[in-house]
């Protein structure tokens, strides 16, 4: 029954993969990345999660919701399935360039439509399996579970995504079989995009309402059922409330109730692929264009120069590519409004006045102000993937570059500066305006500057150093050449991980020695152009070989 | 004038693609490259435009080595690929004008191709347009376009027929004739038969990675008797014995 959706499964799978690397240096260089993001970024993670629900339920165990913490953290996972899951969903049934080739074969609508769903499922949720594993096995040591209910539990946390990823692939098909709205890829785009700030939206308001609550009275309120994001949580996964039942009280109903859920959801969805999927699908067409009209070729020729041409080529890509557009660059100019959120939620005060005595007052908070410049520039410079997906979005037209009569340097250098002029727009004026806002002397906000940019420059250099070792060339939808590009990740793993490392240690090391913001930021940009150095020359050299030797092999 | 020399390349350190290929295209000629799929036609081409670096012999393009001096031997070739979805965000105008400005074509240059160009494809009213928007055929006509304005004098063309209309093939024949005929090279692949044997003075047919044919199609006729090109086609690149063995 299932023999053809199993099929068409594996053969989603297998071109989603990255080629695995077959040269030697490239094999232990993958090695050490894997290594280093495993040990400093998946494990950490993992443990913090299983102690966080440890903790919380140890703390619950007295109370009469002890299964309320988990249940909390599978409200969260369930929600940020949702979030991501919509644009991927949307992604794989509707945009992804395979579809022509697979519509023609003798395959029924709902073995397509679930065999996409099932590759979706397990490609976008690893990162979920392994914390709701981690919180499972914390909750299983709080409560001192037998070791029926640590397999079960387990296995069940693995299903966890099912019902969210199938609820995303409902509403996908129905939204485009039934909307008239919906004309084109870039209408559905923007409409999933929509969804998600909606989603966003609502936690972020669900996160503000708890700011003002002291954690004891929200847990005895949110157990009683009386918080409205909890409460909504509730209702809009039921399944959760069941299988936590199931983990508080090993009440098989509860589990049999929730599986009866996620099924039949999919259930649900497979029905709805065979009714509506095809129909759907077909007839979906790029943006629609004026009609043409003749241009007056004579006067539209402007010579410039090499490089601003290839920057010119880069900028019209990432600014008219929806996908890298919100993905690479509108999401670089947006973490101001989380920061504000955050310090909201924390209750910092905000206004001026208690803002410029801060940083005039404590030297603390002044090194810490220098060294989050520079922590959310490598943080951001990664999330936007601009020099981690710099190859890797050309696909097709990478070899393009070789064949013009072009030093591979110019083209390096073109991504570099655009990459590195997006993500210093998106950093620095918020920074320096941020500076004016609390007084901070010209000294501070010079150095500051120069750190972001070496940041920048440090990221930037990294993520395109590991994109030329083994770009993602070959991929079906634009979204995929980024969501499965390991470099992404690996970039922003050790963004990540330098950001920490640095700004870490010399907040500590300011902190036992008394030192000046000023200094502690000359340290950090000292750090990081000597890192920046290495980089440049590596790329310079092995990165542009690497270049040369993508296909030779 | 193209010359190559033991050309040989090995994808893996396992499967050789062109093994010790020789040939030269002069000045005034057009030379059709013939051959089965997979035959190595376009990893022959691809060396031969800089796009991969051969293991094994040497590749000139008029004075430039290829391998000594890429940047200059490339600065001469006009080079279409296989496949025209390149760049599609941009319109035609501003991909064409990003590889005038690449290759330093001038704005006087550009002011006189373009237009002429442009008309010869029947591609004005479209220049304006984003790529995502043209068919196939459009995009072929148009990376023939970008692939021509700054006057290569060597046409490097892979498939360059694939999608054209009669009339655009036509015009596109039409100049690679008068190209030849000022005295430059054109070298191009193709499947069809027929197109080879109207437009090619020379053909070089290969076959799992080796040359099998270089001459001209009168002298090939001759040497095989009555047989078609079809015929003479097949047996040469053993497609022929493949197909009764099965």
């Amino acid at each position: 029954m299932f023999k053809n959706l199993l099929s068409l499964y594996r053969v989603l799978m297998a071109d989603i993969r990255m080629d695995k690397a077959t040269e030697k240096r490239r094999k232990r260089m993958v090695a050490v990345i894997i290594t280093i993001v495993l040990l400093f970024v998946f494990i950490p993670v993992m443990v913090g999660s299983a102690l966080l629900t440890f903790l919380m339920t140890k703390s619950l165990s007295e109370s009469a919701s002890p299964a309320f913490g988990i249940q909390l953290m599978y409200g969260l996972i369930s929600i940020f399935t949702v979030m991501f899951g919509i644009n991927v969903v949307f992604n794989e049934l509707y945009f992804s360039e395979d579809i022509q080739h697979i519509l023609p074969l003798p395959i029924k609508p709902w073995e397509i439509a679930g065999a996409k769903l099932l590759a979706v499922f397990m490609n976008e949720n690893v990162i979920q399996f392994m914390i709701v594993l981690a919180c499972n096995i914390g909750f299983c040591l709080a409560v001192s579970a037998n070791p029926l209910m640590w397999i079960v539990s387990i296995a069940a946390g693995f299903t966890l995504s099912v019902a969210p990823t199938a609820a995303c692939a409902i509403i996908g098909i129905l939204m485009m079989r039934f909307s008239r709205l919906i004309h084109s890829k870039d209408t559905v785009r923007r409409i999933s995009g929509i969804f998600m700030l909606i989603i966003a939206a609502f936690m972020v308001g669900a996160l503000l309402s708890l700011s003002n609550q002291d954690l004891d009275a929200f847990i005895v309120s949110a157990s009683a059922g009386d918080v409205a994001f909890v409460h909504v949580l509730k209702i809009l996964f039921p399944q959760i409330s069941m299988l936590s039942r199931f983990m508080a009280s090993g009440n098989v109903l509860a589990l049999l109730g929730y599986l009866a859920i996620s099924l039949a959801l999919v259930v649900l969805f497979l029905l709805i692929a065979q009714a509506f999927y095809v129909q759907s699908v077909t007839g979906l067409g790029e943006a629609s264009h004026a009609s043409s009209k003749a241009i007056d070729l004579s006067k539209t020729e402007k010579v410039r120069s090499i490089g601003r041409a290839l920057r010119a080529k880069e900028y019209h890509i990432l600014m008219r590519t929806n996908v890298f557009f919100t993905n690479c660059v509108a999401v670089t100019f947006i973490w101001p409004v989380f920061v504000i959120i955050a310090w909201k939620i924390l209750g910092t005060d905000l206004s001026q006045e208690v803002q410029v005595a801060r940083y005039g007052d404590g030297n603390s908070y002044s090194v810490l102000i220098m060294l989050f410049a520079m922590a959310i520039t490598l943080v951001m410079a990664s999330m936007n993937s601009l020099g981690s997906d710099a190859f890797s979005r050309e696909g097709e037209n990478f070899y393009f570059m070789r064949a013009i009569p072009l030093d591979l340097k110019y083209t390096w250098h073109a991504k570099a500066q655009v990459s590195m002029t997006v993500t210093s727009l998106g950093t620095i004026p918020f920074m320096l305006g941020f500076g004016i806002y609390i007084h901070m002397p010209i000294a501070h906000m010079i150095m500051m500057v120069l750190l972001q940019a070496a940041a920048a420059f440090f990221v930037t250099y990294l993520g395109m150093l590991l994109d030329s070792m083994n770009p993602k060339l070959v991929w079906e939808d634009v979204l995929s050449s980024l969501r499965e590009n390991d470099n992404t990740f690996f970039c922003m793993a050790i963004s990540i991980l330098t950001a920490v490392f640095i700004g870490g240690g010399l907040f500590y090391i300011s902190r036992v020695t008394a030192m000046s913001a000023l200094l502690v930021g000359a340290i950090a940009f000292i750090l990081l152009v000597i890192m920046d150095l290495i980089l440049y020359h590596r790329a310079m050299t092995r990165g542009i070989q690497n270049l040369w030797e993508v296909g030779e092999v | 004038m193209i010359k190559v020399k033991n050309l040989g390349k090995t994808y893996n350190g396992k499967v050789k693609a062109v093994s010790d290929i020789s040939f030269d295209v002069n000045d005034g000629e057009i030379v059709g490259f013939i051959g089965p799929n997979g035959a190595g036609k376009t990893t022959t081409i691809k060396m031969l435009t800089g796009i991969l670096k051969p293991d094994d012999g040497e590749i000139q393009i008029n004075e430039f080595d290829m391998k000594k001096d890429p940047i200059k031997a490339k600065q001469i070739i006009g080079y279409i690929s296989d496949n025209p979805d390149t760049f599609l965000k941009l319109t035609g105008l501003e991909y064409i004008n990003f590889l005038a400005d690449i290759y330093k074509v001038t704005e006087e240059e550009r002011k006189e191709r373009i237009p002429y160009f442009a008309k010869q494809f029947g591609m004005e009213k479209d220049l304006g347009e984003r790529m995502t928007s043209y068919s196939h055929g459009m995009r072929q006509k148009l990376m023939v376009i970008a692939a021509l304005v700054h006057n290569p004098a060597v046409w490097i063309l892979d498939e360059p027929m694939v999608g054209l209309d009669p009339q655009a093939a036509f015009h596109l024949k039409r100049m690679m004739r008068e190209h030849a005929d000022k005295g430059n090279s054109v070298l191009f692949s193709t499947h069809v038969l027929e197109v080879a044997e109207k437009l090619c003075d020379r053909i070089i047919i290969v076959a799992k990675g080796t040359l099998q044919y270089e001459g001209t199609l009168d002298a090939l006729k001759e040497e095989y008797g009555d047989k078609d090109l079809e015929k003479i086609f097949l047996e040469i690149t053993g497609e022929e014995m493949n197909a009764d063995q099965k």
